[in-house]
């Protein structure tokens, strides 16, 4: 089977989701990429990264019910699929990999 | 001072502007989060980023229809060559070309724009033969509302071009003194001057309108299993 890395916005964005867990949807999921990337986020780029990860399998999604503080729009949640965990995992081993082979460097002052 | 919900202009945009219709949970998000604290510049900011992404994959989705209609619209200007040439061999001198003004004027509007639509729904019925045909044969068509599409667009845009024309006194064909008789059909296709182009804007926009209502199914999958 073709492996494909997963970018770094979308690795973000899989991450979120797990942590998120049942209450992966579009503001939780932007809000929580803000907070550790530290600046703001299109909620439109999200969904389409996340609309991309559904596409090739790793995510799936499904619609809430509308509530009025949205204008009575539902909510869509998204959960992780098994062959998304796998990439995750997969992209984990090699970063940390790569990581370990840099000789003595902090990141600080480059 | 309470705010009451969003930006009015900007919600409405990101309801009718967005293609293939409004992504709602992208638009509850984002009233939810302007009901949280969220600033009018935020919520202008992010519309505008939503529209700019999905335009962007429209069009490239699109990809095919845009290369299509500009390289028929290209082609517009040998369509009026031959109808130039067609309108020398016919005698016009009968009583129903000799009608009093106004109908005199609307029978000469009336006829050039038939005939380019002509040309734009040949355009319209060649693509849904070719293309449909080759990667989406089980596709419901809306080849109606592509007609009417058609028509608005180009009518349209004929006004719009004409509205310009007199502003910046365009030259016409006949104010600088073309001779029909000596282009080549050829010749007109491969006439990519600024005039040329404008000309071949509304056929483009036309083509464009029609076939854009036909490939917008393929933004509405859930339709199509009906």
């Amino acid at each position: 089977m073709e492996r494909s890395y997963l970018g770094e916005f979308e690795l973000m964005l899989l991450l979120a989701i797990i942590r998120l867990g049942e209450e992966a949807y579009g503001v939780p999921i932007s809000r929580e990429i803000e907070q550790h990337r530290g600046r703001n986020v299109a909620i439109g780029s999200v969904y389409a990264a996340l609309e991309r990860l559904e596409s090739k399998g790793l995510v799936t999604s499904s619609l809430g019910d509308p509530t009025p503080e949205r204008g009575g729009k539902a909510k869509r949640y998204f959960r992780i699929t098994k062959e998304g965990l796998r990439h995750v995992q997969e992209t984990r081993r090699v970063l940390t990999r790569l990581w370990q082979k840099l000789p003595e460097w902090t990141g600080e002052g480059a | 001072m309470k705010r009451t919900g969003p930006p009015f202009l900007a919600a409405w945009m990101l309801e009718h502007w967005t293609p293939g219709g409004c992504d709602h949970a992208l638009a509850g998000d984002l009233q939810e989060s302007f009901r949280a604290g969220r600033s009018n510049e935020w919520y202008w900011r992010q519309v505008l980023a939503a529209l700019a992404i999905q335009w962007t994959k429209s069009l490239f989705r699109h990809r095919i229809v845009l290369i299509f209609a500009a390289a028929w619209a290209a082609l517009s200007p040998a369509w009026s060559l031959l109808i130039i040439r067609l309108h020398h061999s016919i005698d016009f001198t009968g009583p129903i070309w000799r009608q009093p003004w106004p109908w005199s004027t609307v029978l000469i509007i009336g006829l050039s724009t038939a005939e380019s639509l002509l040309f734009i729904w040949t355009g319209v019925l060649v693509y849904l033969v070719i293309v449909l045909t080759l990667f989406q044969t089980t596709n419901h068509w809306r080849i109606g509302r592509a007609f009417a599409a058609s028509v608005a667009g180009y009518v349209l845009a004929v006004a719009c071009e004409l509205a310009i024309a007199a502003m910046v006194a365009a030259p016409s064909s006949t104010a600088h003194g073309t001779d029909w008789g000596t282009l080549t059909l050829t010749g007109v296709i491969a006439d990519f001057s600024v005039w040329a182009i404008l000309r071949r804007l509304p056929c483009l926009i036309g083509i464009l309108c029609a076939l854009w209502e036909v490939a917008s199914i393929d933004e509405h999958p859930i339709t199509l299993v009906e």
